[in-house]
């Protein structure tokens, strides 16, 4: 079995746990006395933040569940490691038959990002939105049996590709041919700081194959996503949508250059059009819609909100997978004091690199209270943005451009590698480094990308500090 | 390949049951390339899908290198190879189909290239990567992007120890303990979810006393020591917790899968648990917090 963290569900623990959790919280308000402003607060995660900077950081539940709230969470732990098997068997049937994985957490490896790799490595497909018919692009139209459409909410700008859906799952249950191959081709690009420094970066060309051998038509558009860590979450739905709004500025009335504008997705559970706050273009309004669409479309378990013709899973499962992702703790920061950080710190605000991940954020009502009235340092507005066409995936998701991006996160990026060695940035997992993140931006970002390459070495060096702090 | 006889086939079932203890021992420091370059899952995914094992053994496409590479994790690596050799309840007999063995063969191949890999990795670094034991040993060095402070190295120790013994505590011992079945026992093929126990928290233990068996401690360069020197009877406790963890395990029967329905045997594995958690408790409650303030 591999490892993974979490803590006690025993009563006995749970006693100790909650004074250990008092004491935390004693400590931490302490430090938040010490370091009163947003800049510098190690509470990433308001009282939600753990103190941990190892490899387990992403995996501890946020530091003021109750005792019940810790059991939810234990129950949680266990569903989102459950690896799913074909069905029959005594333990975890329903995987498939087409999949990309078979466990939450083979993508979100260690609850952090996964690699740009076959399993974990997600592409969306769809046809272009003014072609009516697909009977050109597929020269053989899959029978209805040996592909999975996607469960998704039904838009006009992503209509699915014959044999395909939406998403190419890449994998199968042995016998049947998965519906595509995928291969990922790496393009390096050549580059240099004014100050003369040169740099490097790399950006994927997916070479798409089809089950029968030809390749995918080029007018089909695709969408190449690493899976993003998944802390934190239940913070970010607990965000109001009115602050959302509040920060959206999509005329750029403040004419810094930065617009911003939240997604409208569609709430199956709710029946209406929401704000869309998860998936890489907050293309998803919930973590249970996104864990239901991950059970059925990731690893093929149906469940109560996508049932096919059958639940392989049952609600409480599917809730439990939910929780987890909900009730995760955020790592405080680390080196504060440091001097290099604190006027890395710093250049990150006078860059205006806080425009799009905004510093400090409120939460607002949420069923599970340990999430409620929380001031948090996400360093996200939530809120899509176009970055450029270098960072361009061209194929649009309900009100997302193809130029457009959800800004990350940037909480406990600092702990990037030390969760997943060798991991990588962005949406696609391009960037080797952060210090590559940050150079890919560009479009509403271009002017803060070009004010870090103008910085002298050693304030970029200072910069890229402060971000690993997080 | 000559076919196999009693005697090779208790040489097979031998070297397997070698082979997972120490990789059972060094689930406690499994940090770093064993999981985001996959070879945990390669070697140890759980469970085993038995029906697309079933169907790799009915079809007649030729097992090769190729073959293995594509499979899905839970139809190779140590539980799969189990199956094969064990049965479902430790009852295979021979002979074995050629197909068995063509498919036992190239999965052991492939289960030897994961672990020279993961070795590899730690050592000498794959893929272009820098080799993790650098990475480990230069904490605090400024270009280090895994850990910043030597602090944070330390905390993954720890956090490594605990780690294995909530997994062992909660998961292995705790979920089948709920359930009152072998379902969920992690080795129940081969009858030997008892050793796996033992040999995680040896593993744990040998992670705090800085030693790979019992001689091979280097005196002085160990957790164990560390804590000793600001607290003696802290160290002195959580030796004497360990203990009692390894005396509640033996007094388990063996094997355990066929003893789940015995009151006896659950009431034994709850003492077990409770004496893991105890030490867990230690870990939490005194070892982090004299490392973060003072390692
Ligand atoms: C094949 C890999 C894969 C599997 C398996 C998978 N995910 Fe994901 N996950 C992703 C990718 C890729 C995204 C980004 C999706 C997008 O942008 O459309 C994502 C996004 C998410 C998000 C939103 C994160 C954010 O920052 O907005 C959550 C929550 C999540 N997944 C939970 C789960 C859960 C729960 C499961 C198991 C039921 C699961 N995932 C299984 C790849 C995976
Ligand atoms: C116009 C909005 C905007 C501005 C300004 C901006 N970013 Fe971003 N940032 C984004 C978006 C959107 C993404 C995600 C892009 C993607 O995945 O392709 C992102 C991603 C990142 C990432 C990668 C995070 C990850 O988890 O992979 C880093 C690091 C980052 N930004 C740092 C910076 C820094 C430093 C600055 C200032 C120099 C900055 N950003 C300015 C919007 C912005």
């Amino acid at each position: 079995m591999q490892i993974f963290g979490g803590r006690w569900s025993k009563p006995k623990f749970l006693k100790w746990a909650w004074l250990c959790g008092l004491v935390a919280i004693a400590t931490l308000l302490l430090s938040q006395i010490l370091h009163p402003t947003a800049s510098g607060s190690p509470l990433a995660g308001g009282q939600t933040t753990v103190l941990n900077r190892s490899s387990t950081a992403y995996e501890q539940p946020a530091a003021n569940l109750t005792a019940t709230d810790l059991e939810e969470h234990f129950a949680g732990d266990l569903a989102f490691d459950a690896v799913f098997v074909t069905p029959p068997a005594r333990v975890n049937a329903g995987l498939g038959p087409h999949f990309n994985n078979s466990s939450c957490v083979g993508c979100h490896i260690r609850n952090g990002r996964g690699l740009p790799e076959k399993g974990q490595l997600l592409v969306r497909v769809s046809r272009p939105e003014n072609q009516k018919t697909d009977q050109n692009l597929s020269p053989e139209p899959a029978s209805l049996n040996s592909y999975h459409a996607e469960d998704y909410i039904a838009i006009e700008n992503t209509p699915p590709v014959a044999g395909l859906g939406t998403q190419i799952q890449d994998q199968a249950v042995y016998g049947q041919p998965p519906e595509a191959q995928v291969e990922i081709n790496w393009q390096e690009h050549q580059g240099k700081y004014p100050d003369g420094t040169p740099y490097q970066l790399r950006s994927p060309q997916a070479l798409i194959t089809l089950s029968k051998g030809q390749p995918l038509p080029p007018q089909i558009k695709t969408s190449l996503r690493i899976p993003p860590p998944v802390f934190g979450l239940g913070l970010l739905e607990a965000i109001p949508d009115a602050t959302l709004q509040s920060l959206a500025d999509p005329e750029d009335q403040n004419h810094d250059g930065v617009s911003g504008r939240p997604n409208r997705v569609w709430d199956g559970q709710k029946q209406a059009e929401v704000i869309g706050r998860f998936g890489l273009k907050a293309n998803q309004p919930n973590l249970f819609q996104q864990s239901a669409a991950a059970y059925v479309n990731d690893m093929g378990v149906t469940n109560p909100l996508f049932p096919e013709s059958n639940s392989d899973i049952d609600q409480q499962t599917l809730k439990a997978a939910t929780f987890y992702v909900q009730s995760l703790g955020v790592p405080a920061r680390t080196l504060l004091d440091n001097p290099e950080v604190k006027k890395g710190e710093h250049l990150f605000t006078q860059a205006n690199c806080i425009a799009c991940h905004t510093a400090t954020l409120q939460t607002g009502a949420h069923p599970l209270q340990a999430l409620a009235k929380q001031r948090i340092h996400p360093y996200s507005d939530l809120l899509l943005h176009d970055m450029g066409p270098g960072l361009a995936d061209n194929r649009p998701d309900f009100l997302a451009s193809g130029t457009e991006w959800r800004t990350a996160p940037l909480w406990g990026l600092g702990l990037t590698q030390t969760v997943l060695p060798y991991s990588s940035f962005l949406h696609d997992g391009r960037a080797r480094s952060i210090e590559e993140a940050v150079l890919w931006h560009g479009g509403e970002a271009q002017t803060a990308q070009k004010t870090f390459k103008g910085m002298k070495e050693r304030d970029r060096k200072a910069l890229l500090a402060f971000l690993n702090s997080l | 390949m000559l076919p196999p006889d009693e005697g090779t086939l208790k040489a097979a079932r031998k070297a397997w049951i070698e082979t997972r203890v120490v990789w059972e021992q060094s689930e406690a420091f499994a940090f770093g390339p064993a999981g985001s370059l996959g070879y945990d899952g390669d070697l140890d995914d759980w469970p085993v899908n038995e029906v697309d094992v079933a169907a790799v053994l009915k079809d007649s496409k030729p097992i090769t290198p190729e073959l293995i590479n594509s499979l899905q994790t839970t139809q190779k690596g140590f539980h799969t190879i189990e199956l094969l050799l064990f049965g479902t309840n430790s009852n295979k007999v021979l002979p074995f189909s050629p197909r068995e063995l063509e498919y036992l063969k190239y999965l052991t191949l492939a289960f030897d290239q994961t672990a020279q890999n993961l070795k590899q990795s730690w050592v000498a670094g794959v893929q272009g990567k820098p080799a993790y034991q650098t990475v480990f040993a230069t904490a605090g060095e400024s270009q280090n992007s895994a850990y910043p402070t030597q602090k944070a190295a330390v905390e993954e120790i720890v956090q490594g120890i605990m780690g294995c013994l909530d997994e062992v505590g909660k998961e292995k011992i705790g979920v089948p303990l709920t359930a009152k079945t072998t379902d969920k026992l992690e080795s129940r093929f081969s009858y030997t979810s008892l050793e796996d126990f033992k040999n995680n928290i040896q593993g744990a233990e040998n992670a705090y006393r800085g030693q790979i068996t019992d001689s091979s401690s280097k005196g002085g360069e160990s957790l164990s020591a560390w804590v000793a020197q600001q607290d003696p009877q802290l160290d002195q406790k959580i030796q004497q917790e360990f203990q009692a963890i390894q005396t509640a395990l033996a007094a388990l029967p063996k094997p355990i899968e066929t003893q789940m329905t015995d009151p006896a045997t659950l009431t034994q594995l709850k003492v077990s648990q409770d004496a893991i958690l105890k030490v867990f408790e230690t870990f939490e409650d005194q070892v982090l917090p004299l490392v973060k303030a003072k390692a």
